[in-house]
């Protein structure tokens, strides 16, 4: 019986984010669900109708990245990618921030939960991360339900990061410490 | 022409400030504001990052060497960077010590924040910093910052565990904090 790695769940595995999944990605990422919440990199248009080479793009430059990760979200069943999840621990591996993206077409399933347990328990068993942070729009009810449903915690915002129907929008930043993840995942 | 305060005058760096910039480089107490580095960064380290400098008309970043206009002394450094054109900025700065608490630190944003507000037109104005450093949050509040994010324990520096602090300033919060400018770009509310 072969274990089981770090980067599996029952519904879905993580593996590393390859260019060759640009039209995969692309295929969800305009998806008008998703405009304003792409996390694909900040110099990916989180509005534009995107082309698979600015996908292909995106994806080259956080693969090169040396103080992160980028993992495809693949369904265990069918072996295809259904989204994608980003790591970047800047300079400092004590406090990384951590994004995930799941198709619309595959949401309301639970993949996204599973996918950001599977990159929390890496991130708070085998790195020295000691708080993991988040970050989403404020319009974004569905992200802040999904943080909250990951215990993690409101840290305030970034007033006026951007502009949505004619008016600005804050960035609300979420944070969960190690021994929080820990007391609630040993809860669980 | 620089930039230029009652007191300071925010000038370009040149090749004859590295010396000054290594020296707060390895002061550990001016060298960074979340982190510790090694202390050992050159002169020709300096003079690298100073030469490596490229021309471009599209720049979203400044740097600038703070003078002390009563002495004619180099008094520290400042700048801002991460510019959305038009619409946000971060700004930073680091004074030597003999300068803190002398007040140029408060009339250096002054005269940053005037010129990102008055000249490239930015809707809102961010500084970070950590929970011990209680002199450059009090200064981020005079200025009209206010406290908007506290990631908790997010810095780990000299043996303490600090939160993230991000200060932020909107272009309507500045104006009406300094009635003797005016701004004429029409407001989102």
């Amino acid at each position: 019986m072969t274990a089981q790695s770090l980067f599996s769940g029952n519904q879905v595995h993580l593996r590393a984010l390859e260019a060759a999944d640009a039209p995969a990605i692309h295929a969800y990422l305009n998806h008008s669900e998703l405009e304003g919440r792409r996390y694909l990199g900040w110099k990916l248009s989180p509005w534009f109708p995107l082309r698979v080479d600015d996908v292909a793009k995106a994806i080259e430059g956080l693969v090169s990245r040396e103080k992160g990760a980028a993992f495809a979200v693949m369904q265990i069943e069918r072996d295809e990618v259904i989204g994608h999840a980003i790591l970047d621990w800047g300079w400092d591996p004590h406090s990384p921030d951590m994004s995930v993206v799941v198709s619309p077409y595959h949401w309301r399933q639970g993949i996204g939960l599973e996918t950001a347990s599977i990159l929390l328990r890496y991130l708070f068993d085998y790195t020295p991360a000691h708080v993991v942070q988040g970050f989403y729009a404020d319009w974004n009810e569905a992200a802040q339900q999904f943080a909250s449903r990951l215990d993690f915690t409101a840290a305030g915002r970034e007033r006026w990061d951007g502009l949505r129907d004619g008016q600005p929008y804050d960035t609300i930043m979420v944070d969960i410490l190690r021994r929080e993840w820990e007391s609630h995942h040993d809860a669980a | 022409m620089p930039l230029e305060g009652e007191r300071v005058i925010l000038r370009e760096e040149q090749a004859g400030d590295v010396a000054l910039l290594a020296a707060m480089r390895n002061d550990l107490e001016t060298q960074a504001w979340s982190r510790v580095l090694p202390p050992d960064f050159t002169h020709e380290m300096y003079m690298q990052r100073h030469s490596s400098r490229e021309f471009s008309f599209d720049r979203w970043d400044g740097r600038f060497i703070v003078i002390d206009k009563a002495t004619g002394e180099v008094a520290g450094y400042t700048g801002f960077y991460g510019v959305q054109p038009r619409w946000s900025g971060i700004i930073g700065w680091a004074l030597l010590k003999e300068f803190w608490g002398s007040g140029l630190a408060r009339e250096i944003n002054e005269v940053l924040l005037e010129f990102l507000f008055l000249q490239h037109g930015l809707r809102v104005v961010r500084a970070y910093t950590t929970s011990d450093n209680v002199r450059a949050i009090g200064l981020c509040e005079k200025l009209g910052f206010q406290s908007s994010g506290r990631v908790r324990e997010g810095v780990y520096r000299h043996g303490v565990l600090a939160d993230t602090v991000i200060l932020d300033i909107l272009r309507d919060e500045f104006f009406a904090l300094r009635p003797h400018l005016t701004d004429t770009l029409p407001p989102y509310e």
